[in-house]
């Protein structure tokens, strides 16, 4: 009875980020499947916490996976992860599309204060990612990025700030300013959110 | 804001963003999904239309010195043995015999190189001695 040679489910799916990129590499379709829902999903998050648009943060994850299918033949083991250097392009596309909403660098309109009103309006009770997430979208577009950036995706302050073409102080200002406003709006639901003091 | 509110203020958005990094992502819309699997699968294609087979790939680089010098080389090296080795030991031996013999033409040998071999030693020196003065 001849061997089946076909690797199992099981293995394919143990294999890490970088082995299943060099299986899509030589026609490996299953080990694609397998990455764009490893991959794709944190990268779509991250997008749309960014760019608060559902259709350009598709169109970002897209991209971004676009560009890995690319490199795969010439992907170099051993280097940087898989899933580390598509975060980094996500973050470079989504970022871009940041600069050309504004028609101008990220670095060169002052933030205005935020007329919004307090997320607790709009909060759905007891879901606090779901709040953190609402109250994101109400900071103003530098602060939201900084601080997701920072506090969720947990780059470097020069690492964001080559990202948005800022100096490292500006970051550092954009973290704080949206750590208070994030502050602000959640705080009228602390209970709510489980937190006490 | 008093400095005691801050502080815990600031604790609770910190264990918030400590929750929110841990939190897996939502499931991505079966749609879109799809899109980027064909997408991987469209491109894989392409790839491999692209890309021509080993033997294309090898007769490519001996075909360019350029791009591969040494293997240029080796060719070279190969079809000389090969013509060495189909031209014969006749042939050989008529180029050793030029080579021999200088700016000589072939013809003023004569006899062949296989002669010199079977004279005996005497023959050779009564051959000198036939050339004294």
């Amino acid at each position: 009875m001849p061997r089946d040679t076909t690797p199992t489910m099981t293995s394919v799916e143990g294999s890490s980020d970088e082995a299943l990129l060099a299986r899509y590499a030589s026609g490996d379709g299953e080990a694609a499947r397998l990455l764009v829902d490893r991959l794709a999903p944190r990268i779509h998050r991250l997008a749309l916490r960014l760019l608060q648009d559902r259709a350009e943060a598709e169109d970002v994850t897209q991209e971004a996976l676009l560009r890995l299918w690319r490199i795969a033949p010439r992907w170099v083991a051993g280097g940087a992860q898989p899933s580390t250097w598509l975060h980094r392009v996500a973050v470079n596309l989504a970022t871009d599309r940041l600069r050309r909403r504004r028609g101008v660098g990220l670095d060169t309109i002052d933030e205005p204060d935020d007329p919004a009103p307090s997320v607790v309006d709009t909060m759905i009770e007891g879901q606090r990612l779901r709040a953190l997430d609402d109250a994101l979208a109400l900071l103003p577009e530098r602060q939201r990025v900084a601080v997701v950036l920072r506090h969720l995706e947990g780059m470097t302050n020069p690492e964001i700030a080559a990202s948005m073409g800022l100096g490292v102080e500006a970051v550092e200002s954009l973290t704080a300013r949206g750590k208070r406003r994030l502050t602000e709006l959640l705080m009228g639901r602390r209970e709510e959110l489980g937190y006490r003091g | 804001m008093t400095g005691e509110h801050e502080k815990s203020a600031d604790s609770g958005l910190e264990a918030l963003f400590a929750e929110a990094r841990q939190a897996p992502p939502s499931p991505l819309d079966a749609a879109f999904r799809t899109r980027l699997i064909e997408d991987a699968a469209r491109l894989a294609q392409a790839s491999r239309i692209r890309r021509p087979g080993l033997w294309s790939r090898l007769f490519a680089r001996l075909a360019d010195p350029q791009r591969a010098p040494g293997v240029a080389g080796v060719a070279a090296a190969g079809v000389a043995g090969l013509w060495i080795g189909l031209s014969g030991p006749g042939m050989t031996g008529e180029l050793i015999t030029q080579v021999w013999q200088g700016v000589a033409p072939a013809a003023a040998w004569s006899g062949d190189e296989t002669a010199v071999f079977t004279q005996s030693g005497s023959d050779l020196l009564a051959l000198l001695g036939d050339e004294e003065p």
